[in-house]
């Protein structure tokens, strides 16, 4: 008998529980997430080489450094740095972070933090007119208008990517690099 | 430079804690002569490793890194406080196995017998048997282990090997995420995305023990956010040979098919669902007592198993910092044959939320209902009364993972608290710690308590063994004698309290090596108790019972060691080597009462060496050599095996193997020993020819 009441009462606390979970706050953010960052700074290296920008009205880019900005504080930062120097599409690797939007300008590549979410809009808006590759890992980022936003599948890293804003961007992203993206927005 | 910067930082944030933590370090290197040079060149290695050699790889490589591993919580391996071992797609490929269960011969710390040629023994420091009730295996989350007898049939565990993502194993207890009988192990077999899977895949393959077997699958696109496969496998399998050296009856023959979608409705959100059907015809010879002449009857007949199961998994992102699972499952199983049959039909319900609730605590909890049903059929070999029941399990468990000192030192706290019908709530804590000194150090240790409770098997289930006819002795009277294994409805959870110590060490980019070290004190573990005979007329003609009532009269501990290493001393050359040391000691504690138990029947010592090598042209040799050392309780001795592998990879979409399993001997027996009777057979050498096709 008393069996069936702790049963009982189980089942109830149960559907309690589901019903009434979830609506936590998370404010602090924290734990060093360090092979992830350094496996993200390894495809935003990789994106530049299948993405063609628009040829630039001055004839010497290859001369010019190639530069990926951060905006936002984010640990990938340092995994950035430690690649720079390197070549992409033969121009030398030089990482920024940025400390406010003006200074995108020169940028072929930004990474955007998430914590950087309430500034979007006017963050991607001059993206656009500059040709800048977007890129970031907070949620709803290619929904909102980003061109390659990172998610996370089974402890893997998956991408997915905006054509829409890629196009309107002047960016042609080369179709080995589509087909392995996990979605397609057009 | 990143480093001596970080650790400036961590001295002024938290110098005496700091302190502690190099003491300690200086302490260990005192001790272990070998540990302050492997730091040194752990140093170097760790500037060379950064992420200059990521930005090396394709974006195809990069998306096949495990950012995380472990299905609860998702983790690195080198930075899990567990004695874990994960066999790779890759492993299975060059190995050459045709099924999971031989896929984990290669872990340490794992006992892997053939009993005949579609029975296995597998279990996870000691305790094996063919119903090997301390090790815990899922399938995509899917538990496989039978709450009928408490153990897992392997033979019916398949799927398409090629779209086995990993199978992760961890040894000890797993109890405080997993829950019960989570005991000395257990075993994820993960599954590929179908987003891995896109395109078709047909192998066909034939040989010696394999007669022939077959395999299909195809997976694509389904609209936008979507990826789908199917599959399907069919395995025809030889008999065994008897120890005389005739064929034995146990030949079998499997099919499996199911399908899996992945659907990504938003970028927050995955959602996935899968389904599986197989049924297995699985020959055997079975010796069963019975109450007039001859006394036992010995026959061959066709085992037939099959089942269904679906699962639904939603994966859902809250926040940045915070994330939710759940998961739902249907999963019914049924298995025919003449000694007892059943069918059961599982429900399970899963809900899992993991966040940040303050600086450096990462909380993750959850919440579980099972429900389970089944009916069986019973025999005069083993009758299950009643025959049929109806049991639900509540579990919840939390888990927090504490930064103590961010990069060196972590915590971990967890428990989970369930409610089984049998023995009604169990409380099954963990409290482990990861020390890494740095990136190619870790140290861990972990302590933990975990139960397996009672099944149908020990609560419901009588077993007749044997009748002594009458007049023989050691039967002196004139009514035949019926040795019978009796159900106790008293029999309650056994239970271990686990102490672990781990090393992980990156010496080299191309060498790694992996220590555990456990002491396990078992208590009220099973046993048979022998009772006062008495009569029994209700099955005529009229018996004495010598009754060995099922109790939990056994008391004990073991001890073992288990070692691996990944060493690749040339690009195109891996050598894997593992060896598992293990000592048992189980006292009964009724003294001059006979109690069986034939759980001490270990191998002491186990070894496998791995070699893969990747030739010129397109060529692989895969070579596997493994010992496995006497069972000397039930006299099986210990073996040594060969496996072979060429593969051939002419054009980048066909691969051609020829494998040979086993080729150092003609027969030998893996395992003997166990309740029902079944004809034990010997494992003989084999060859097969395998094609695969990629489109």
């Amino acid at each position: 008998m008393a069996h069936h009441i702790i049963k009982y009462i189980l089942r109830i606390i149960l559907l309690a529980i589901v019903f009434l979970s979830i609506p936590i706050s998370y404010i602090y953010a924290s734990e060093s997430l360090t092979m992830e960052s350094k496996v993200k700074a390894a495809f935003i290296y990789n994106f530049a080489k299948f993405v063609d920008w628009p040829l630039a009205v001055s004839n010497d880019t290859q001369s010019q450094p190639f530069i990926i900005g951060v905006i936002g504080y984010n640990p990938l930062i340092e995994d950035l740095m430690s690649i720079e120097g390197k070549t992409i599409k033969g121009r030398k690797l030089i990482v920024r972070q940025l400390s406010n939007i003006r200074e995108m300008n020169n940028c072929q590549v930004v990474y955007i933090s998430a914590s950087e979410k309430d500034n979007l809009t006017g963050i991607l808006n001059a993206a656009k007119s500059n040709n800048i590759l977007t890129v970031s890992d907070m949620g709803n980022f290619v929904e909102n208008g980003g061109i390659i936003g990172f998610v996370k599948v089974e402890n893997k890293i998956r991408f997915d990517i905006n054509l829409k804003t890629a196009g309107e961007s002047h960016l042609k992203i080369r179709s080995d690099l589509l087909a392995l993206a996990r979605r397609i927005i057009n | 430079m990143l480093d001596g910067r970080f650790i400036i930082r961590k001295i002024i944030k938290c110098s005496k804690a700091f302190l502690i933590v190099k003491l300690i370090w200086i302490l260990l290197c005192i001790f272990s002569s070998s540990l302050p040079c492997t730091v040194l060149v752990g140093t170097c290695n760790a500037e060379s490793i950064s992420s200059n050699d990521l930005t090396e790889l394709s974006i195809r490589d990069l998306m096949e890194i495990e950012i995380t591993t472990g299905s609860k919580k998702s983790q690195k391996l080198s930075n899990t406080a567990a004695a874990a071992f994960v066999i790779s797609q890759e492993d299975i490929r060059r190995s050459g196995v045709t099924s999971i269960a031989e896929a984990l011969r290669m872990v340490p710390g794992l006992e892997v017998a053939r009993i005949d040629a579609n029975k296995w023994a597998i279990s996870s420091r000691g305790f094996n048997g063919r119903y090997a009730n301390k090790l815990l295996v899922l399938m995509d989350g899917r538990s496989v282990y039978t709450p009928l007898c408490s153990g897992v049939f392997w033979d019916i565990q398949d799927t398409l090997l090629e779209d086995i993502d990993r199978i992760e194993v961890i040894r000890g207890p797993g109890a405080a995420l997993w829950g019960a009988n989570a005991v000395n192990g257990v075993i994820n077999i993960i599954t590929k995305n179908s987003h891995d899977t896109k395109g078709g895949l047909v192998s066909a393959g034939a040989g010696k023990e394999e007669r022939g077997f077959g395999n299909f699958r195809f997976g694509d696109s389904l609209g936008e956010n979507a990826t789908y496969r199917f599959f399907g496998k069919y395995y025809d399998r030889d008999e065994a040979k008897l120890a005389s050296g005739r064929d034995a009856a146990d030949d079998w023959d499997i099919y499996t098919y199911g399908f899996r979608t992945d659907w990504n409705p938003t970028a927050m959100d995955s959602v996935m669902f899968q389904g599986n059907h197989y049924r297995s015809d699985d020959g055997q010879t079975m010796t069963v007592p019975s109450l007039s002449a001859p006394y036992t009857s010995t026959f061959s007949e066709d085992a037939k198993a099959d089942g269904t199961n679906f699962l639904f998994r939603w994966n859902r992102t809250l926040s940045e910092k915070s994330d939710m699972s759940l998961q739902i499952y249907y999963d019914r199983t049924r298995q025919q044959q003449t000694v007892l049959s059943d069918t059961r039909d599982t429900y399970d319900f899963d809900l899992q939320h993991r966040f940040f609730p303050w600086e450096k605590h990462e909380v993750l909890w959850g919440i579980g209902y099972r429900h389970t049903s089944d009916d069986t059929k019973s025999s005069f070999a083993v009758s299950v009364a009643p025959a049929s029941s109806t049991d639900e399990l509540f579990s919840a468990f939390i888990q927090n993972d504490i930064t103590i000192i961010e990069d060196y030192l972590r915590l971990t706290l967890g428990a989970k608290i369930e409610h089984n019908d049998y023995t009604g709530f169990e409380f099954q804590p963990n409290i482990k710690t990861l020390f890494t000194p740095d990136k190619n150090n870790s140290l861990w240790a972990s302590f933990a308590r975990a139960v397996r409770t009672p099944s149908r098997a020990e609560r419901d289930t009588r077993a007749n063994v044997a009748v002594i006819p009458a007049f023989t002795p050691p039967n002196i009277s004139s009514l035949p004698a019926l040795v019978s294994f009796v159900q106790n409805k008293d029999f309650t959870s056994e239970t271990v309290l686990a102490y672990e110590i781990g090393y992980r060490n990156q010496m080299l980019e191309s060498l790694s090596v992996d220590i555990a070290a456990f002491y396990n004190k078992y208590d009220k573990l099973r046993s048979n108790t022998y009772q006062s005979p008495y009569i029994e007329s209700s099955t005529l003609p009229a018996h004495i019972v010598i009754p060995f009532i099922t109790s939990n009269d056994i008391d004990g501990h073991n001890y073992g060691i288990e070692l691996s290493a990944e060493w690749k001393p040339l690009e195109w050359w891996k050598i894997n080597p593992a060896y598992t040391y293990l000592y048992m000691n189980l006292t009964s504690n009724l003294s001059g009462v006979p109690s069986g138990s034939s759980d001490t029947d270990i191998p002491s010592n186990q070894f496998s060496l791995r070699s893969s090598m990747d030739l010129p042209k397109g060529f692989e040799l895969d070579l596997w050599l493994r010992y496995v050392d006497d069972l000397s309780d039930t006299n099986v001795d210990g073996y040594c095996m060969i496996d072979a592998r060429l593969g051939w990879k002419p054009t980048q979409n066909l691969e051609i193997s020829l494998v040979g399993q086993n080729l150092s001997d003609k027969q030998h027996p893996e395992f003997s020993g166990d309740y029902v009777q079944s004809a034990k057979t010997e494992v003989e050498h084999s060859y097969y020819l395998k094609a695969t096709w990629h489109f």
